[in-house]
């Protein structure tokens, strides 16, 4: 193929997809025997001869720019490899000439301008789901990369039971939020988390892979920072160190301290969550950022024993929910009531809490109520109790 | 109804291919149309093997609108460099066959059969000011 260079170091090459073409493919991927992706661009040609940039280029890089997430001026002048190949053909028979070109020899003129993008038409071609190695993923990516290697202790020591695998998840990931929240500097221990917060931290389940159940998780946010931490990296950051800490009694109390209550109860309950799958647990994590990362390892007992420490301490989780509803009993003197929700018929009953404001009650009013759910983790069973005070009450 | 050229090989135009009909822009080296500009890659090398582009490389590429031209310029430094001009044009079946490339997916850019019929299709296109 006259647009396709022979005998040079980029192996046998096959094209994949064509996202841009006038006479001929101007803008395409192709593929070598050994699995290697380039994404093609064409530069110059006269009647003779074209020339064409050839970028070495992973599946997370190209994932980048088939989402839009980067632009294609980006992707030339940050190569992987941090070099391109200047590659020059002949529509007539003529073996093809090869150059190394570093980014910095082109002017903005040789290269598609910023803001412009790979096609999102339908693609031909699967690319696959990208590195599995976090720290390739990472910096390919400019995403954070979390791994999670589980062994479970069953017949099927490539598969994980989907309860115990979702709660760990979902629990990891509020995990991240809490921590996340203490990293930004606005931690509080009750409440909803603001969405500001989780959009920074929100994690995106990217692949399953042997290992011996392996799970990716990738952050949803893009590491635009240049010289400062995303707060995905600092809010991984802390939670990796919470793994390093293992089974250290005073290191742990020490740092669930700095982390408040909304975190400790979180690494509690993501503890338990992985007791239950029984497995030790290897952790990997790659950051587009140099200086950070990391892997390590965490025995079964050694998360049990974590988990007993941690059972010792008193957390609690407090959560404010607000409602529109009907009382339907209050007492004054045992100073409990019951309310139930118009907008979902749910039942809400508890204590009154000691500062409440509360006027005498009208059962036939529609109250807006203000109550505290606290769920406390008993230490010695790890039982969860839910908790309901009321702290306000409002006629509507 | 259009015909093609004897040195078209079978199925080509391809069987999605449709009559033409519409307006279509085509990039040109300059604002002064050229014969060159509409000239196919088949028809500038005749005794090259074009292989699996046997048929692609005797159809000349158009795009359905100038907002088309100028993206594809942004992103291609070649086209921007050697093509300074965007003409257009108004086609009906006489004047051969389109098809969406370079596959069906692709609604930006088609390619166009010209029929053997049109010996002088530059004449159909005008500049259009950019």
């Amino acid at each position: 193929m006259f647009y396709l260079p022979e005998k040079t170091p980029l192996g046998k090459l096959e094209v994949k997809d064509i996202f841009e073409f006038y006479d001929i493919p101007r803008l395409f991927t192709c593929k070598n025997k050994t699995g290697q992706y380039y994404l093609v661009l064409s530069i110059d040609e006269n009647e003779e001869e074209l020339m064409w940039l050839y970028l070495s280029i992973s599946v997370d890089r190209l994932n980048l720019l088939l989402n839009h997430k980067k632009d294609l001026y980006f992707a030339f002048k940050n190569p992987e490899e941090e070099y391109l190949y200047k590659i020059k053909t002949y529509y007539l028979q003529k073996d093809a000439e090869f150059t190394y070109i570093l980014p910095e020899q082109f002017t903005d003129d040789e290269l598609p301008y910023e803001n412009t993008y790979l096609t999102n038409e339908p693609l031909k071609y699967d690319y696959g789901l990208g590195a599995i190695d976090p720290v390739i993923s990472a910096h390919a990516s400019n995403r954070e990369v979390f791994n999670l290697h589980f062994y479970p202790p069953n017949n099927f020591n490539h598969e994980l039971g989907i309860r115990e695998f979702g709660k760990t998840l979902i629990i990891f990931q509020d995990l991240v939020d809490a921590v996340g929240q203490k990293c930004s500097g606005k931690p509080t221990e009750k409440g909803l988390i603001p969405a500001e917060i989780q959009q920074k931290t929100y994690l995106n389940a990217s692949q399953i892979f042997m290992g011996s159940f392996g799970f990716q998780m990738k952050s949803n946010y893009l590491d635009n920072e240049i010289f400062d931490y995303s707060l995905i990296s600092d809010s991984l950051a802390e939670v990796f160190n919470l793994f390093t800490l293992k089974d250290n009694e005073t290191d742990l109390k020490n740092k669930l301290h700095d982390l408040k209550g909304r975190a400790a109860s979180k690494y509690q309950q993501l503890l338990k969550e992985l007791l239950s799958i029984q497995s030790d647990l290897k952790i990997e994590w790659g950051s587009p950022k140099v200086n950070r990362g990391g892997e390590f390892f965490l025995e079964k007992k050694v998360i049990k024993q974590a988990f007993e420490i941690i059972s010792k301490l008193d957390i609690a989780e407090r959560e404010i929910i607000q409602i529109r509803g009907r009382l339907v009993a209050f007492d004054t003197i045992t100073k409990s009531y019951k309310i139930v929700s118009l907008d979902d018929n749910r039942h809400f009953s508890g204590k009154v809490a000691e500062k409440a404001e509360i006027p005498l009650p009208n059962f036939q009013d529609i109250y807006s109520a203000e109550i505290e759910q606290i769920i406390k983790t008993q230490s010695s069973s790890g039982k969860e109790e839910v908790k309901y005070e009321l702290i306000k009450l409002i006629a509507c | 109804m259009s015909d093609f050229p004897d040195h078209y090989p079978e199925q080509c135009p391809p069987f999605e291919a449709t009559n033409a009909d519409g307006v279509v822009y085509r990039l040109t080296k300059t604002h002064i149309l050229d014969k060159l500009d509409f000239c196919s890659h088949y028809e500038l090398r005749p005794d090259k093997d074009w292989g699996d582009m046997a048929c692609q490389a005797r159809g000349l590429s158009v795009f359905p609108s100038v907002e088309a031209c100028e993206e594809i310029k942004k992103k291609i430094p070649s086209i921007r460099k050697n093509n300074k001009g965007i003409a257009s044009a108004n086609l009906n079946n006489n004047h051969g066959k389109f098809a969406n490339t370079p596959s069906t997916n692709s609604k930006r850019h088609m390619t166009w059969w010209v029929s053997s019929n049109l010996n002088e299709p530059w004449t159909l296109f005008s500049n259009v000011d950019n």
